[in-house]
């Protein structure tokens, strides 16, 4: 989807402006460690985590090895139950199904559950042109709502704001409300009482999924806040948007991922409300939708899985990379100008909008590898994000100077006694540079380097030197 | 071709010469250790939920009427149909059915509890509707001692083959970080969630 304002193309200036934003950076740095802590606490609590990831990486590869036939019979199941399954090629075609349906159920007001799919596809935006009231449910999307922002994180979306702005959001678009509050309590008592009404008086609602059950013809919903029950139980059409990649074989399986997934997004062994969906309203039921619609959004995922990134639709989005990625808790999910940030968007949004778009992404990484260790189904990240370098070098589209710079490189890594008497050199002007302040601030030639952040003196001498010293000793 | 069939053509050509990937050994997680009602009780209690013991099924109406007046509640209380034949006293007013949001307390009742995580199984029915377990303020689930089984697994075995619309596993009351990550109780659903076992 387009972001207002937003791009990929333009990471370097929206990580620079990230960096210089002192609000924006105070309260990344208060739910990063929020994030890793919680993340840490409920991992050491389960002895067998590590097998259960191992676990969990091999039932969605096995998953996906199969995965035309669990979707046929995930749809079966769904149309056994009542339901009903669209099948969406693309971002347009998931939109235009939904518009439709939503049309042809005469509705007005939708009530939406929070979806990282929905935004994907940028599905507010082809709802509200047709002419339909959106409201967003789940607290975090419902503020960003209000500001008129996409989500800065995959499952906080709000992570960036301030409970001020927050105060002052809800001053602004809640007619009622003629203070601005100040306590977390009351804010979330403020938009329960707003948004109570919107669930009881939509005519559809709108959720993701974070599982498809194929032998059941089921979907699972991992929520706190049960907005996203109320969106499915109220509206008397629930119409749900999800990835092909989702399904996996049973609820044993889905017990597996469910297991990792909460440990590895909030620190929970589970979420408050995780909800096992399967079709409409039954006879006798006294409540739940009328009608009940899938979407299944493939948007590139049938490619990527014949390709060298299947790895990446194992991926359960659960923020985990995000939260421990020293890139993006520095500069916030906004900065990669995309719906999904930090290394698993690096991968995703270069796959979906092409390297000449979003070839700044893959780079924006330090290869330091705390994503892979904490992923919860052990996706290669780094060597994702190395490949699609390989890609954007392969198809010469990662810059003249880059190119011409690497050349040179390639050229003094083949005459190693140039290499050393060069890289001796260059420790010792590091040396000069920094001296009285242990660190170099300013880096001629290197400005990108040094802008925002001091630079580390190099320890004594090169490898060689010392080599070759040690020798002689 | 429809989009059906160009999705499900390509995945089949991205898989074509590919060898099938065997499912791998499901990984029990270790029963909790000891008496496993004990298991549940204090693991739904980390997750913010109260709980309280009666004797007899019977005994329901009046946990109930006492839970109420301990919170100082005043308004609407609501009781799945599956609960109409206990003995409800007159000064509940009880009314039976599903709720639009009027009822503050909800009494319902779970197929099961599972000790791993002190999750409640509530799934939709007639007798058990679904709105039950997130428009009121205040949840109260009776629950059988003899229906707490150890694993998530085991919760969903006890529902049989085909599944109900919804099978809500609920641990604790609704909750959010949205603001500022800092937890806050209540968030759309329950603000209050309140366990009677049964012997």
């Amino acid at each position: 989807m387009s972001l207002p304002g937003l791009t990929p193309r333009k990471f370097k200036i929206q990580a620079q402006a990230a960096l210089a934003d002192p609000v924006l950076r105070g309260a990344l740095g208060r739910a990063r460690s929020g994030f890793v802590d919680k993340r840490a606490r409920a991992v050491a609590a389960v002895p067998e985590f590590e097998a259960l990831r191992d676990e969990a990486r091999d039932l969605k590869r096995h998953a996906l090895a199969r995965l035309d036939s669990l979707l046929e019979r995930y749809e079966a199941e769904v149309t056994a139950a009542g339901g009903h399954v669209h099948w969406a090629e693309t971002a347009e075609d998931a939109c235009r199904l939904i518009v439709d349906l939503c049309a042809r159920a005469g509705a007005r007001k939708i009530a939406k559950g929070k979806s990282m799919a929905g935004e994907e596809v940028a599905l507010n935006a082809a709802l509200e042109g047709a002419g339909f009231e959106v409201i967003e449910t789940d607290l975090g999307e419902y503020i960003i709502q209000l500001a008129d922002e996409p989500p800065s994180h995959i499952i906080a979306p709000a992570v960036h704001k301030t409970r001020e702005q927050i105060a002052h959001l809800f001053r602004q678009h809640h007619a009622d409300l003629d203070e601005d509050l100040t306590e977390i309590p009351d804010l979330v008592n403020e938009a329960r009482r707003v948004l109570r009404q919107q669930f009881l008086s939509a005519d559809v609602g709108i959720t993701g999924a974070n599982l498809l059950i194929a032998d059941t013809g089921s979907h699972v919903l991992v929520t706190n806040e049960g907005n996203g029950d109320l969106s499915s139980t109220c509206p008397r059409v629930h119409i749900v948007i999800a990835g092909i990649e989702k399904v996996v074989p049973d609820f044993a399986a889905a017990a597996t991922v469910l297991r990792v997934l909460a440990r590895s997004a909030t620190g929970q062994a589970i979420t408050s409300y995780t909800s096992v969906f399967s079709g409409p309203r039954r006879a006798d039921d006294l409540d739940g939708p009328e009608a009940f619609h899938v979407v299944l959004l493939d948007n590139g995922r049938s490619d990527m899985l014949g390709s060298e990134f299947r790895e990446m639709l194992r991926c359960i989005r659960c923020g985990a990379c995000l939260n421990h990625c020293p890139v993006y808790t520095a500069v916030g999910g906004h900065a990669y100008g995309a719906v999904y940030p930090g290394p698993m968007g690096s991968v995703l949004t270069p796959l979906q909008w092409g390297l000449r778009e979003a070839g700044d992404l893959p780079n924006a990484c330090t290869l330091n590898g705390r994503c892979a260790t904490v992923c919860p189904v052990r996706i290669p990240l780094p060597d994702l994000l190395r490949r699609l370098r390989s890609r954007a070098h392969r198809d010469a589209l990662d810059g003249a100077r880059n190119r011409r710079l690497l050349a040179a490189w390639v050229w003094l890594a083949r005459r190693p006694g140039w290499y050393r008497r060069l890289s001796g050199l260059g420790v010792r002007v590091l040396r000069w540079l920094g001296r009285g302040k242990g660190r170099v601030s300013r880096l001629p030639l290197a400005a990108g380097w040094t802008g925002g952040r001091d630079l580390p003196l190099p320890e004594g001498r090169t490898f060689f030197e010392q080599y070759r010293k040690g020798r002689r000793a | 071709m429809t989009a059906r069939e160009r999705i499900l053509g390509r995945i089949g050509r991205a898989l074509e010469g590919h060898t099938p990937v065997p499912r791998p050994e499901h990984v029990r997680r270790a029963a909790p250790a000891g008496d496993l009602v004990e298991a549940f009780c204090a693991a739904l209690e980390a997750a913010g939920a109260g709980w309280e013991a009666v004797a007899r099924r019977a005994d329901l109406p009046a946990a109930v009427a006492a839970y109420r007046e301990r919170a100082g509640l005043a308004g609407g209380v609501t009781v799945a149909p599956v609960l109409r034949e206990l003995d409800w006293p007159a000064q509940l007013a009880v009314e039976f059915g599903t709720t639009d949001g009027g009822a503050e307390l909800a009494v319902s009742e779970a197929a099961a509890g599972i000790a791993e995580t002190g999750t409640l199984v509530l799934p939709s029915a007639p007798g058990t509707p679904t709105l039950l377990n997130f428009l009121p303020d205040h949840q109260l689930v009776a629950l059988a001692r003899a229906r707490v089984v150890d694993t998530l697994e085991a919760g969903w075995a006890v529902l049989g083959p085909a599944p109900p619309r919804v099978v809500n596993f609920v641990t604790g009351p609704s909750r959010t970080a949205d603001v500022e990550q800092t937890i806050q109780i209540g968030a759309h659903g329950p603000r209050s969630l309140y366990i009677v076992l049964i012997d």
